[in-house]
């Protein structure tokens, strides 16, 4: 899968599971999506296992994850940096 | 599609089945009574493996797959809740240190809890925070490189037994939900225990009381800046899954004891089997535990695949096992007639904890306000 596919993977996971077909990039999940923390539970398994991208320890910040670019940026840094 | 246990599977449910019967069982009403499992029991299961068994082997666990760890629960569970219900915890925060700990605190701790050598618990209940874990009042405040905690903890599993608890506590700074290691024995924490309660009587529950408990910061579990709730969430979908299977093994010892009983016992010169209003209730309870069964294994299957969806597979699993215990419960406890009601039969017990499966780890209603959250992602028009 390349990256274009895993950012487009991860758009469409994200939005389908919080029933925000019109997320932005930028906003923020936790605010404006109502991500709970199940769904941050569910966001590292898709991160991890089906986009396979492994997380390591300090990934693991809400930064990271707060909004559709962030996540996307984090996942294209880890593959500049495998 | 296949639903089929693979042969290590079938074998590692022989073993459980085989350790509980001879181990377990035979000491599952003294617990009861007395409200404690013995030490020589949490020794022995330390001994064989069984406490962090999902851990890696690399940690000293045992790496068990997900479907096995199900059985486990399962086979422990039909001999005795309690016991049972100390995997539970005790692997809760094993799941919790492994995934979100760092490298230092895994190395630290995971071999002192696979071992037994530190039993654990997990604390995030509080006398004012039961369902809306979020309202949690414990705080947790960085001072220097340590962190202060004051709260009080209620109805924490195995706190009189615990070496360690998994403290969830609220960060000063962020004001997001955090978890800690602490050390029974830390200055300032007060165990006092909680007895004579319905079920899970042998669970050894208390309340926690810490006040200006200084720990390490390195005490804390996972960076910081975590997704609020990452913790919990984490620890809780093993716990609920254990949960699961620990429902769906009530409702496997209700039945057993249910048709072997109906078999025996003559009222109107048959055997009570021959009435088709006891042979309806026994179909109900057998239709049920099959059907939480499996949705404990597609739960299993998920977890195991490592999918998303193993989330909500574990929630419907756990809302219909736990509802199917209670009811399987009650109707066993029908069927044994004044046996029922009496110790004579390990059905009474089964019933007692059946009601505790149904509060713990989300209550019915909590589900029932997640899981349709997740029923709108499949039904919904805009998917
Ligand atoms: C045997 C036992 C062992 C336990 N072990 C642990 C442990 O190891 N660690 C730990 O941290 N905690 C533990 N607990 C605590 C347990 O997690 C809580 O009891 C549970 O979260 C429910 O909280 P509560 O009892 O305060 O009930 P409440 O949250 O006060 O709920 C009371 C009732 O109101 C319902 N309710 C609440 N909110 C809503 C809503 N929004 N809509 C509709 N209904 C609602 C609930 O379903 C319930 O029926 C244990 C409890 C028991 C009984």
């Amino acid at each position: 899968m390349d990256l274009t596919d895993k950012r487009a993977q991860l758009r469409e996971f994200v939005t389908r599971s919080l029933g925000t077909p019109n997320l932005a990039g930028d906003d923020d999940i936790f605010e404006v999506g109502g991500a709970t923390s199940l769904f941050s539970v569910e966001l590292v398994i898709f991160i991890e296992d089906s986009l396979g991208v492994p997380l390591a320890d300090d990934d693991l910040e809400r930064d990271n994850f707060a909004t559709i670019n962030a996540m996307a940026a984090m996942i294209d840094r880890k593959h500049a940096t495998p | 599609m296949r639903i089929q246990l693979t042969s290590e599977q079938l074998e590692n449910r022989s073993r459980f089945g085989a350790f509980a019967e001879e181990h377990i069982a035979p000491l599952a009403a003294a617990s009861d009574r007395n409200g404690r499992i013995e030490m020589s029991v949490v020794k022995r299961l330390a001994r064989e493996r069984f406490l962090g068994s999902r851990v890696a082997v690399s940690f000293g666990g045992d790496g068990l797959d997900m479907i096995s760890y199900g059985l486990l629960h399962e086979e422990f569970g039909k001999a005795c809740s309690s016991t049972r219900s100390l995997l539970t915890v005790h692997d809760m925060v094993c799941e919790a240190v492994e995934r979100l700990g760092n490298e230092n605190m895994r190395e630290q701790w995971l071999p002192l809890l696979t071992s037994g050598e530190r039993i654990a618990a997990f604390a995030l209940t509080e006398p004012a925070s039961g369902s809306d874990a979020s309202s949690i009042a414990t705080t947790a405040v960085l001072e220097g490189d340590e962190y202060l905690i004051t709260g009080k903890k209620t109805w924490i599993s195995f706190a009189q037994l615990a070496d360690v608890f998994l403290l969830i506590a609220r960060d000063g700074e962020h004001g997001t939900m955090a978890g800690f290691l602490v050390p029974a024995d830390t200055d300032g924490l007060v165990v006092r225990p909680i007895s004579d309660i319905l079920g899970l009587r042998g669970s050894m529950l208390g309340e926690v009381e810490l006040t200006e408990c200084r720990v390490p910061a390195s005490s804390r579990v996972g960076s910081p800046k975590m997704p609020a709730g990452l913790i919990v969430a984490t620890a809780l979908q093993l716990g609920r899954y254990s949960v699961a299977w620990g429902s769906v093994a009530i409702a496997e010892a209700c039945v057993a004891s249910s048709f072997r009983y109906s078999s025996r016992r003559y009222q109107f010169n048959v055997p009570i089997f021959e009435h088709q209003l006891i042979r309806a209730m026994l179909t109900e309870m057998l239709a049920e535990t099959k059907a939480a069964r499996l949705l404990c294994y597609e739960a299993g299957y998920l977890a195991q695949e490592r999918k998303p969806d193993a989330v909500e597979a574990t929630l419907i699993a756990k809302f219909f096992a736990s509802k199917a215990a209670a009811r399987i419960s009650a109707d066993a406890v029908q069927i044994h007639g004044a046996n029922g009601v009496s110790k004579n039969y390990a059905v009474e017990r089964h019933f007692r904890d059946a009601r505790v499966m149904e509060i713990i780890e989300g209550s019915t209603q909590i589900q029932q306000i997640t899981i349709p959250k997740y029923g709108l992602r499949s039904y919904s028009e805009n998917r």
